[in-house]
């Protein structure tokens, strides 16, 4: 994600128009992983199923997966929990 | 990829059981014949280091080669009442040392163990990291 750090002031609706953009930025980058964290989660659903069927035949690759998945959902959980407390933060500014 | 050194570490683990299974076979085959009367040769599994280039360190994954069969020759014992022995009264027994086999498979323990090691090191590092975010 790019910071603009151009501060000038500008016409409302350019303005405007430069913060929706930054921010289907940020929601986009958002969706994408929260996509690939929900894909990680399905297949380490999968492996698990298949691991307690006993159909795995290479356990550590099970593991991995399941690993992989479990970090990737910390990340996102982090990260969901930095930008509601931004949000709030914003939310008590005094104005 | 931030996952790769953990799949480093997997296949290590991987490798190493690997090891475990054919140290066992060879173990568990100490003293028997195939269908054809010939005795059990023992396995050893060949190492091969795959290069993954696909970040910008280039690491090594271990993959099994092939596992090829020892060409020492057989263990001889003297025993004319065995149906399978020779005119002079010897059987030809595989040419497995269970004391070498239990070596290596306490070897092959340990290495794995070190594998693991570095795996979950690696993860709490990940998490650590995780904590930055969380402060």
């Amino acid at each position: 994600m790019k910071v603009e750090l151009n501060t000038h002031f500008s016409l409302p609706g350019v303005q405007e128009k430069r913060e929706r953009r930054e921010r289907s930025a940020f929601s986009g980058l958002f969706e994408n992983f929260l996509k690939e964290v929900n894909d990680q989660q399905l297949s380490a659903r999968e492996v698990e199923k298949a691991l307690s069927e006993g159909k795995v035949k290479n356990v550590e690759e099970a593991l991995f997966i399941i690993e992989k998945a479990d970090l990737s959902l910390r990340l996102l959980t982090e990260i969901r929990n930095k930008a509601l407390e931004s949000y709030q933060e914003i939310m008590r500014m005094q104005v | 990829m931030i996952f790769k050194g953990l799949g480093i570490s997997l296949t290590g683990m991987l490798v190493q059981r690997i090891r475990m299974d054919v140290a066992s076979s060879n173990l568990s085959n100490a003293n028997s014949t195939d269908e054809n009367g010939n005795p059990y040769r023992r396995k050893i599994p060949v190492f091969e280091a795959v290069l993954d280039n696909s970040g910008d360190v280039p690491v090594y994954r271990v993959k099994i080669k092939k596992i090829v069969e020892d060409p020492s020759p057989f263990r001889m014992k003297f025993d004319p009442s065995n149906p399978l022995a020779d005119k002079n009264g010897y059987v030809r027994l595989p040419n497995v040392d269970p004391v070498k086999e239990m070596v290596d498979m306490i070897s092959a323990v340990r290495s794995y163990e070190a594998n693991l090691t570095a795996f979950n090191t690696y993860k709490n590092s990940i998490l650590n990291a995780l904590e930055i975010l969380r402060a």
